[in-house]
């Protein structure tokens, strides 16, 4: 059985360097940085988890989603990374606005600020997705891994693979 | 007849719990049928019964095998036998007497379908269940191919994603085998090519690309090296001499990508067979040779003259049409209309860059040899032999001298299925053949397992010693003896 090409890597995350947002499809050449969206601004937070790491190594690399359209092209609201050498490490976001969302995480081992794959484009570093959605034959829908977020506190926990 | 002699008559005892008499009579379910039962659990170390002869003095060791063993779900089944979960299976030989331990390798798919009673994780013939979560090739991972040493591990090898490593005593699942971190989940044959020295060759395919894998005899990543192909063919083994790997490219192509994996594949007869031959030394050095037609699983160790023609055996089928295409109906007890056993090949490599095959009568599959030879001149070939058409099975083995181009065979007779048989090396000898061959049938009579042992240049004779379990195991593919 050949799974290929499994995960379109292009859509499956977006790679943040020196805390500008960047699309980057992990091939090309680095292009001039884009200016980061302006956050939805709102009364509400997020904290985000990601319990029973296997490894504390390296950086967890969080992108977050308002929507499907966001989802596919890799066009994140905001992104945030936290070193996994912590205990229990955890991203704040700040003044969201209430809405509906989806993160998506990949645990950047090797530094290079990408999900690496293998020749055959399957991830070779640990990533997830919000709402417990696992990826099947390519990574899940925003709706499969939406979660609902009201103003004051909210958290997400994400399980990494 | 009561339910329950109908069913042992018909060899089904195994499958009682989902088939009922109704299903079988109307099936017509095939007396081999007990070859593709169920097992639901793993079998703790258990004695075999000796049932006639005597071991001989210095065989000891262990006969690891690996085949599907779990089809049928109460929610859904497999869509082919290639698509069950790999049970590998372990016959101890110490002083005489035999044991044998059994377990499922424990994998991401086995759990999943567990869980959802009901096979959702998508195979080789197989389509995705509600809920299957597939996030790469070790996701569907049914590790149920073949089985190798590699230093002091075990692994049970699939095809399309990584080895499991296994503990090699107690064959518990110690988790899949990452040989470079850049390479995770990259596919790995279960064919790899051994050299006397213990260096092995392993191809990963995808498409038209592979992964030529080269591993020192400890089972450390020696080097990786990525080639192009010309076709997507499906391969399941290739060959090598001492100097060169030999990739046999058979016109089984496929056409689109997704699962299951058969249903992207399509027959060209008129594109015939290729043969791409790589030099080890320079995988970037190669050439092409061309042969008529054929579908085939299983080649034999190749060798190399001094004038530089590799020549290899082969098993052979006209085309697809049975086990590969249709390995669902096998399932049922539902024979292959019309198609014959595939037959034992013979492929000459010339120098010149001609190409012949040879096509003999004799009914041939699970080709082996004496490993200390592999990729040197050789002479003796085993493999299980004597089938019928429309049948999945095997009833004995033959052993073929390809110096005097004569065999022996031994045919246990229609109540027994024959599988791979494994030669093992007399302690201290240097020739060739010296030794034995150490195999399994399954009695349909009695509806148990054998293990048998038989003088490797004395196959006429029958076997030397023969031990019997006290349960029925599906059959298996490939395995090893080891130490």
């Amino acid at each position: 059985m050949r799974l290929l090409p499994l995960l379109a890597c292009a859509a499956l995350l977006t790679a943040p360097a020196a805390g500008l947002c960047q699309t980057a499809v992990p091939d090309a050449a680095a292009a001039a940085p884009i200016p980061a969206p302006a956050p939805a601004a709102g009364d509400a937070s997020l904290a985000l988890v990601f319990p029973a790491l296997k490894s504390h190594d390296g950086v967890l690399m969080v992108a977050l989603f308002d929507s499907q359209a966001a989802w596919a092209g890799g066009k994140p609201v905001r992104v945030a990374f936290v070193q996994a050498a912590s205990a229990e490490p955890m991203v704040q976001i700040h003044d969201l606005a209430a809405g509906t969302y989806a993160a998506r995480v990949f645990q950047d081992l090797d530094g290079d600020q990408r999900l690496s794959m293998n020749p055959f484009g399957l991830p070779v570093e640990p990533y997830g997705f919000s709402g417990g959605a696992k990826a099947n034959m390519g990574p899940p829908a925003f709706a499969a891994a939406a979660f609902t977020v009201t103003p004051g506190d909210n958290a997400q926990a994400i399980a990494l693979r | 007849m009561d339910r329950r002699t109908f069913l042992r008559a018909a060899g089904l005892t195994g499958a009682a719990a989902l088939l009922t008499p109704e299903t079988v009579f109307a099936a017509g379910a095939a007396d081999w049928t007990l070859g593709f039962r169920d097992v639901e659990a793993d079998i703790a170390p258990t004695g075999l019964t000796r049932l006639r002869g005597k071991a001989p003095a210095d065989l000891a060791g262990a006969l690891v095998r690996n085949g599907p063993a779990r089809f049928r779900r109460p929610g859904g089944s497999v869509g082919h036998w290639f698509d069950g979960d790999g049970l590998v299976r372990r016959f101890s030989i110490q002083d005489g007497e035999a044991t044998l331990a059994a377990r499922f390798v424990d994998t991401p798919k086995r759990r999943a379908d567990t869980a959802a009673h009901a096979v959702i994780t998508p195979g080789f013939g197989t389509a995705p269940g509600p809920g299957a979560a597939v996030g790469g090739p070790d996701d569907a991972n049914a590790a149920n191919t073949s089985v190798m040493m590699a230093g002091g591990e075990l692994w049970a090898l699939w095809e399309p994603g990584s080895p499991c490593v296994l503990d090699p005593v107690t064959l518990e699942t110690k988790g899949f085998k990452t040989l470079r971190p850049d390479l995770k989940a990259m596919p790995f044959l279960a064919h790899p090519r051994r050299e006397p020295t213990g260096r092995t060759w392993n191809l990963g395919l995808a498409g038209h690309r592979a992964i030529v894998w080269r591993l020192a005899a400890d089972g450390s990543l020696e080097d990786a090296q990525l080639i192009a192909l010309p076709r997507a063919s499906y391969i399941h083994d290739f060959t090598a001499t001492e100097r060169h790997l030999v990739i046999v490219l058979q016109p089984w192509i496929q056409e689109r990508g997704g699962v299951p994996y058969i249903a992207g594949m399509a027959w060209k007869p008129e594109l015939g067979t290729q043969v791409l031959v790589l030099d080890k030394a320079d995988l970037t050095q190669r050439r092409v040779f061309d042969l008529p037609p054929f579908f085939f699983f299983h080649l034999g160790d190749a060798w190399e003259d001094k004038d530089g023609t590799i020549r290899f055996d082969a098993c052979i089928d006209d085309d697809p049409r049975g086990t590969a295409a249709a390995g669902e109906q096998l399932l049922r007890g539902v024979p292959f209309k019309g198609v014959a056993p595939p037959k034992l090949g013979f492929v000459t490599l010339h120098a010149d860059g001609k190409a012949d095959l040879q096509r003999f009568e004799t009914v041939a599959e699970f080709p082996r040899s004496d490993d200390r030879f592999a990729g040197l001149g050789r002479r003796f070939s085993v493999h299980a032999a004597i089938g019928e058409v429309g049948k999945p099975a095997f009833h004995g083995l033959a052993v073929r001298d390809w110096k005097t181009g004569r065999e022996t065979a031994f045919d246990f007779g229609r109540r027994h299925l024959v599988e791979e048989m494994v030669f093992v090396p007399r302690p201290g000898s240097a020739e060739e053949f010296e030794g034995w061959l150490v195999g399994t049938s399954l009695n349909l009579d009695a509806q148990a397992t054998e293990l048998h042992a038989f003088d490797a240049r004395r196959v006429a004779d029958g076997p030397l010693v023969t031990w019997r379990a006290n349960t029925a195991l599906p059959l298996g593919f490939h395995g090893i003896f080891t130490a």
